[in-house]
């Protein structure tokens, strides 16, 4: 659905992507995480073909996005600060919307101000922030968008309209196979909407999971022995952290988990405990080294 | 459904008109205040004679027109493509599914349409005022069409100048900027290089540039031509032709252009340099300009070039780099400056061979040469004056005279108090002209040059057009009396007229060259009227047969000043006339106290007397001074004489 192929973005001296390549299937919903200044913005902007990319190529069903207007009105791009047309009321930027979009429901729109519930007929700007935030979702929802670009959409949003906006994407997920690309720089926020993970930092993309297979594949490991611990006890073992706690040794390891739990039974350990980690956990172990920055996603 | 993704988008249509609408309004509202209510006032006034009747269109409160002409469109341009210069608008306008080429086809043809709409709703109006009141003493329906056409070209124009530079640049504020400095750049930076030219290049002919070539280099110099009717359809023709190359360069820019550079004073980085050293290099040519006029001296000119360009350079990056703090990048500079010496150092030395350029002898077809190069360009068509026809001098041996001068001018350097300067211009065989213009301290110091040349018959043809006169043509002689003094002259007698037209014309072919460029004062101010056209002249002192025939005639008395006409006057050994500071008159008491102390002497003699009014000059610089003491009237004239015509008594009594 979404191929971004070896990309790369300066903005002048200052190179904010680096050869970012990933891509999206049809009908997921992927989460991009990455601190302040990552350029997750930057990408998805050039995802959504308001920016060009210096170096490698952006293909949505296998076309270029840029200047491609069949393409571009299949997407939608909610940025992290909203546009409105100035004195605009939320009637009048449906009808803008109606007009532009080929897509657009206008059933869909009317059963959304149920949801919604703002008045159609008020001006926009006059609006509470969060309330400019829903109407944008609503707007978005009705052009019937194939692929949603969402950039730091949940900002600002009360939990009671978090949960109705996360269920409303979800739906038509499951639905309509809609696509959404979602930027985030927490990761609490979107883990329980996403099915994939990637992880932006410094303009790279340095990890990037399918969240299931994520959950499934590290584990942590809890063993002990009477004796001293064998020599050969991480052989042929992706350890990613090693701790001792008196005689028991925590380990976090990844790999099948039947796999892991055979390894460890071979070196028959008195105690032998596998547990499932948190999302958080998981990252945490796996980036290792990267540093601060993957704690600030996470938090 | 195609139609939504069409080259038409109501929508876009729409919130266009909400945000800019108003200008459009503005601008009718502007235009009717402007032009017809100014008619109906005119219309309805009682004293209608009062007005007078405007020439064409533009000539109802041209100001207003002018204002609106140039500030609506930009204005226009500014808020139509505001989206490109506010991130969020930006980011979203680009997100949409509408290509770059769509979003500019329907702002700029909205904002032609917001200048055109409210210009022809105007013309209606006045169509309508046109046939139904008696206003065709106000405009013609051609002056209507012109008016149409010429507001439409024009407006347009600086909308789309306004749009181009919208497009280069990612502020607004910068944008209006921008646009105004492009629309004045042809015409400030030719007069920048002309100035300079002329203080680099000896004999550069600057104002010869200047007052000529220039003046159509920018639409703002149109506002005289508009009311004079002498805009012509060719410039028209040349601003609507840019009109559609701004068009389509702000197109490709548009296209190119990266929408994160919003907020950027420059929206291309490649730009930067261009307009940094582009600032430094204008600002350095003003800076030279501003010393070099105000002190003429080559090291005022150095220092403005480099305070002008110092400045320009700084003034460049902090625009953009949006900061004060750009003292940093002195390294840019100093490239900067020595390039700009070695080209000095080449000008210096003359490496395009433009000062010593000398045509050979064989090449020049013909030559003007003069003050300045107005004479030169004289129209023919002058409806009030009679005008030389003759424009250039071809004579081989003036040829040769002015080849000699202009090889002595290369030879000498720029005096430093240059006072006057002699315009030279070639016309060459193979149909180019060359031109140049000397600033000399005086130009009896190349007499020798000079004297063949203003002796010739064609050189004195040009600048005495009563030689190219007949006497049966002409109508009418007046003389007027230099001084003041109220008798006058007039001979309108068929015979007597032709006789003095042949002394006249005898009396300027023989004149020297010092005759013709002596400072002695004229005897009278001469009127010549052939055909209802005038030709002007001066009665010079060397005029001997025309004095002799009004003379013979009994005529004379009443051409010039006689000494029958003063009481007397005071000639003085000194160089400056005392004057009472408040009145400005000849100070008495000092007149009465020289001629005590015997440096003055007061002549009385009517002999003397005229021998002193044919030898003065005007104004006290001389060694010696003189006031002369009308009869009627208490107005005293100073004067002085310059040798060698300092009469024999006075030098004889006042040694």
């Amino acid at each position: 659905m979404i191929n971004v192929k070896n990309v790369s973005k300066r903005f002048e001296n200052q190179s904010v992507l680096k050869e970012v390549h990933f891509s999206i299937d049809k009908g997921s919903i992927y989460g991009l995480l990455g601190s302040n200044g990552a350029g997750k913005t930057t990408l998805l902007k050039i995802i959504s073909g308001i920016l060009t990319q210096d170096k490698g190529h952006v293909f949505i069903d296998d076309s270029p996005v840029f200047e491609q207007i069949q393409i571009k009105d299949k997407v939608v791009f909610l940025p992290d600060t909203l546009y409105f047309f100035p004195q605009y009321t939320i009637r009048q930027m449906a009808e803008f919307y109606r007009n532009i979009y080929t897509q657009w429901n206008e059933e869909r729109f009317q059963r959304l101000s149920d949801v919604f519930e703002i008045d159609i007929d008020k001006k926009i700007h006059k609006l509470s922030k969060g309330m400019q935030r829903q109407v944008a979702f609503w707007l978005a929802m009705s052009a019937m968008p194939e692929i949603l670009v969402l950039d730091e959409p949940l900002d600002g949003l009360d939990p009671v309209m978090r949960k109705k906006v996360k269920n409303l994407l979800v739906q038509d997920v499951a639905e309509r196979e809609m696509t959404v690309l979602i930027s985030s720089h927490n990761l609490r926020e979107v883990e329980d909407i996403c099915d994939h993970i990637g992880i932006l930092h410094k303009g790279s993309i340095i990890l990037e999971k399918d969240l299931d297979d994520l959950k499934s594949d590290v584990h942590k490991v809890q063993v002990a022995f009477k004796k001293n611990v064998p020599n050969k006890l991480f052989d042929n073992v992706d350890l990613l952290f090693k701790e001792e706690r008196g005689s028991v040794l925590l380990c976090i390891v990844r790999g099948n988990q039947a796999d892991v739990m055979m390894h460890f039974k071979t070196f028959e350990p008195d105690i032998f405990d596998i547990l499932p980690l948190t999302l958080e956990e998981i990252f945490i172990y796996e980036m290792g080294g990267v540093g601060y920055a993957i704690k600030n996603i996470l938090v | 459904m195609p139609s939504k993704t069409s080259w038409f988008n109501r929508e876009i249509i729409k919130q266009s008109l909400r945000n800019t609408g108003w200008l459009g309004i503005v601008y009718f509202l502007g235009l009717v205040f402007a032009i017809p209510l100014r008619m109906l006032m005119n219309y309805t006034s009682v004293n209608e004679d009062y007005y007078q009747s405007p020439s064409n269109l533009f000539d109802y409160q041209l100001e207003i027109q002018v204002f609106l002409m140039f500030g609506i469109p930009i204005l226009l341009a500014i808020f139509l493509f505001r989206y490109l210069h506010v991130k969020n608008a930006a980011d979203f306008m680009h997100s949409l599914p509408i290509k770059r080429l769509n979003l500019y086809n329907h702002f700029v043809s909205m904002g032609v349409l917001i200048l055109i709409v409210p210009i022809i709703m105007v013309s209606i109006i006045l169509l309508i005022l046109y046939s139904s009141l008696n206003t065709e003493n106000y405009f013609t329906l051609i002056q209507l069409g012109e008016w149409v056409l010429i507001t439409v070209v024009m407006t347009v124009f600086t909308f789309l100048a306004t749009v181009f530079v919208g497009m280069i640049t990612g502020i607004s504020a910068i944008q209006g900027l921008f646009s105004f400095i492009l629309l004045i750049f042809p015409l400030g930076i030719s007069v920048l290089i002309a100035f300079n030219l002329s203080f680099l290049l000896h004999g550069f002919p600057g104002d010869y540039y200047l007052n000529k070539q220039f003046e159509k280099y920018s639409p703002f110099t149109i506002v005289d031509r508009l009311t004079n009717n002498t805009m012509e359809s060719i410039e028209i023709l040349i601003y609507f032709l840019l009109s559609i190359l701004l068009y389509i360069f702000a197109l490709q820019l548009y296209k190119l252009r990266k929408i994160e550079m919003v907020s950027q004073a420059l929206g291309f980085p490649q730009l930067k340099p261009v307009f940094i050293y582009g600032t430094t290099f204008c600002m350095m040519l003003f800076g030279g300009v501003y010393f070099g006029e105000t002190e003429h001296h080559f090291l005022w000119i150095l220092f403005g070039y480099a305070i002008g360009s110092l400045i320009g350079f700084f003034v460049a990056q902090m625009i953009v780099e949006k900061t004060w703090r750009v003292f940093k990048n002195i390294r840019g500079f100093g490239i900067y400056a020595a390039t700009t010496a070695i080209f000095f150092l080449l000008f210096q030395f003359d490496i395009t061979g433009y000062e010593s350029r000398l045509p050979e002898i064989e090449e020049i077809q013909s030559f003007y040469i003069g003050d300045n190069h107005y004479e030169y360009e004289a129209r023919e068509d002058d409806l009030t004056f009679f005008v030389n026809k003759k424009k250039s001098y071809s004579d081989p041996e003036n040829i040769q005279a002015v080849h000699d001068l202009h090889q002595q001018l290369i030879s000498e350097k720029i005096p430093k108090n240059a006072n006057e300067q002699i315009f030279i211009l070639y016309e060459l065989k193979d149909g180019s002209k060359q031109v140049r213009e000397f600033k000399v301290a005086s130009k009896q110091s190349y007499s020798s040059y000079l004297k063949p040349i203003y002796e010739s018959m064609e050189y004195k043809e040009h600048n005495y057009p009563l030689l190219t006169v007949d006497g049966p043509d002409v109508d009418l002689i007046r003389f007027q009396p230099s001084g003041r003094i109220s008798k006058m002259l007039t001979v309108s007698d068929p015979k007597e007229v032709s006789e003095i037209i042949e002394v006249i014309q005898a009396d300027m072919q023989n004149q020297t060259f010092e005759d013709m460029t002596t400072e002695r004062a004229s005897l009278s101010f001469i009127e010549v009227s052939v055909h209802k056209k005038m030709v002007q002249l001066e009665f010079k002192p060397s005029y001997q047969k025309l004095k002799d025939l009004l003379k013979s005639k009994d005529m004379l008395k009443d051409a010039i000043v006689t000494g029958d006409d003063l009481r007397y006057a005071v000639i003085f050994k000194e160089t400056k006339v005392e004057r009472d500071p408040m009145t400005q008159e000849v100070d008495e008491q000092w007149v009465d106290e020289k001629i005590q102390q015997g440096d003055a002497i007061k002549v009385t003699e009517k002999d003397d007397l005229e021998k002193v009014l044919s030898n003065y000059s005007h104004g006290d610089k001389g060694e010696y001074t003189l006031a002369l003491y009308y009869k009627n009237g208490s107005y005293t004239e100073v004067g002085h004489f310059t040798e060698p015509f300092v009469p024999e008594f006075v030098k004889q009594q006042l040694k």
